[in-house]
């Protein structure tokens, strides 16, 4: 079967699901814990993060697997002052997010529904057409436009693009007119308060003479092998 | 010496072999896989006779050219999309944000294969039954005779001793392979469109593995280069090993097979039914009637042996008298 990471058709970053990532810089030395959260997350599924010199560059925590079980329990891992947590949650289907706790379990020092200044949010929307980006918490919005693959740009040697695209979230979404091909990342880094969606609008199922082309490309293909037999 | 010996010419030998040789279907029902496709083959043969018999000296003959038949000849084809693989790159550095520390990666995309290792398009089945005519399979042996007994009678049975299979050829002179496999290709395709409906995930996920065409793709991960005969052959010889799939067909069949069967006890006379005043007198008890029946004078078989010379086949054994 197709993937269905292929026909994702919303990015929520509070609702971390699929192709999508988010960070958070640790910069203090201590001692927190990061607790995930979500329809399908297992219960008491926690991260000790221990802050200090000599930890790692960035913890990566995946929140969500499509075996809901098989991730219960209390992980563990050391950063580095200045480094990152980074969480995904490839299996999730309903999206999860995460809280942070420092000193106080009652009282989350950090929600990732609500990214702040220094956070980041990355997804990789593969589904071509026009895509809204929006801010929920102060209605900002951009505009993207992710092209149909096509093939005959394939057949002329050109290949998808794949470097990642970098936004920056602040009063504004800036660029605010992208356009990117099928896989290629969007890098948001937030500048204010912000809980990001991307969302298509008008999906593209490219021109309607593919159909006729990819007829007589498969023809041709066929010819080159088994000569100029009909099937 | 020894007490009996039977002489069978090479010619006779032959005729009897012959008649003996033909053999059910055998059925048989491999597979491989190599870079994204799998094959697999299902076929069955029969053995109908052979061209000739050569007696060598000592207890081997040779057989010329084993006529096999093909009743079957189907193929399955599975096909792998390649795993495609994003993420596991880094999104930031830790010198991006502070250019004084070290470039160590603090951000990084996860790994995610959107294809796995399954089976993507099929297994498609391909019937090559109007091409088995043109299969040509040459099979030449040389084989070994032994006396066996076994449940009451001596047995002649034959063995392997080697067995040559020449690698399979495909005479297709009509060219009916390129159509046959060319509709499997389309069909394979039309398929997956139809498993996968929207248009725009094949043309991404062709996009991705830089393929304008499933067609493309499909002939790709084929490999058929430009000699249709040689791939399917090359399958069908070496990465299924249908050779050696066929001599341990022809192998189990032919040990099946007896040639004569002799009865053990060998009986010299039959039963003689007599009057008994002809007869010149008994031990007692005296036979009650008028008449009698002697028993049939029968030995067990000893020492038996089976030797051919230039054109002759000599079986001989004692009696256990």
């Amino acid at each position: 079967m197709f993937p269905t990471m292929l026909t994702q058709t919303q990015f929520d970053s509070g609702a971390l699901a699929g192709l999508a990532s988010i960070a958070h810089p640790m910069r203090d030395v201590g001692y927190w814990r990061l607790a995930a959260a979500g329809r399908r997350v297992a219960p008491r599924r926690q991260f000790d993060v221990i802050v200090r010199e000599g930890g790692q560059a960035r913890y990566a925590i995946e929140l969500a697997d499509a075996d809901r079980g098989r991730l219960a329990g209390l992980g563990e891992g050391f950063l580095a002052p200045g480094g990152m947590i980074n969480l995904a949650a490839r299996g999730a289907r309903t999206g999860c997010h995460a809280f942070l706790y420092g000193d106080r379990p009652d009282e989350p020092l950090w929600d990732s529904r609500e990214l702040r200044q220094g956070d980041g949010y990355a997804c990789m929307p593969m589904r071509p057409g026009s895509w809204r980006i929006e801010n929920l918490l102060d209605g900002a919005v951009g505009r993207l436009r992710v092209a149909y693959p096509d093939p005959r740009t394939i057949a002329a040697g050109q290949r998808l693009a794949t470097a990642p695209v970098r936004v920056t979230v602040g009063m504004a979404i800036l660029p605010d007119d992208l356009r990117i091909d099928p896989g290629q990342l969007l890098v948001f880094a937030i500048d204010v308060r912000c809980r990001l969606a991307v969302t298509l609008e008008q999906p593209d199922d490219g021109p309607p003479e593919l159909a006729a082309w990819r007829e007589e490309r498969s023809r041709m293909a066929l010819e080159r092998v088994f000569g100029n037999d009909r099937c | 010496m020894s007490d009996v010996s039977l002489s069978v010419s090479e010619a006779a030998f032959e005729t009897i072999f012959s008649r003996i040789l033909p053999t059910p279907l055998l059925p048989f029902d491999e597979s491989a896989s190599f870079a994204g496709l799998q094959f697999g083959v299902a076929g069955a043969i029969h053995i109908a006779g052979a061209d000739g018999v050569d007696f060598e000296d000592g207890d081997t003959f040779w057989l010329d050219e084993l006529e096999i038949a093909w009743d079957k000849l189907v193929l399955r084809l599975g096909f792998d999309i390649p795993t495609v693989r994003v993420g596991g790159f880094c999104i930031l550095r830790l010198d991006d944000i502070l250019p004084w520390e070290s470039n160590d990666c603090v951000w990084e995309f996860p790994e995610t294969d959107l294809f796995g290792a399954d089976t993507d398009i099929g297994p498609l089945v391909i019937d090559l039954g109007p091409i088995v005519s043109y299969v040509v399979t040459e099979v030449s042996g040389r084989f070994r005779i032994s006396p066996v007994s076994e449940g009451g009678t001596l047995k002649l049975k034959v063995h392997k001793q080697s067995i040559d299979v020449d690698p399979i050829s495909i005479q297709d002179t009509f060219g009916k392979l390129p159509a046959i496999l060319q509709a499997a290709i389309v069909a394979a395709g039309a398929k997956y469109v139809t498993a996968n409906p929207p248009a725009f995930a094949i043309d991404l996920a062709l996009g991705i593995l830089g393929f304008p065409s499933l067609t493309e793709l499909l002939l790709d991960i084929l490999d058929i280069g430009d000699d249709l005969q040689e791939w399917l052959t090359r399958w069908l010889n070496v990465e299924i090993g249908l050779p050696n799939v066929l001599e341990g067909l022809i192998t189990t069949a032919v040990l099946k097979k007896t040639m004569f069967d002799i009865p053990d006890p060998y009986s010299l006379l039959p039963p003689i039914k007599m009057d008994i005043a002809d007869f010149g007198g008994f031990a007692d008890p005296q036979p009650p009637g008028p008449t009698t029946t002697l028993p049939a004078p029968a030995a067990n078989i000893v020492n038996p042996a089976a030797r051919f010379d230039a054109d002759m086949l000599h079986i001989r054994f004692d009696l256990g008298l």
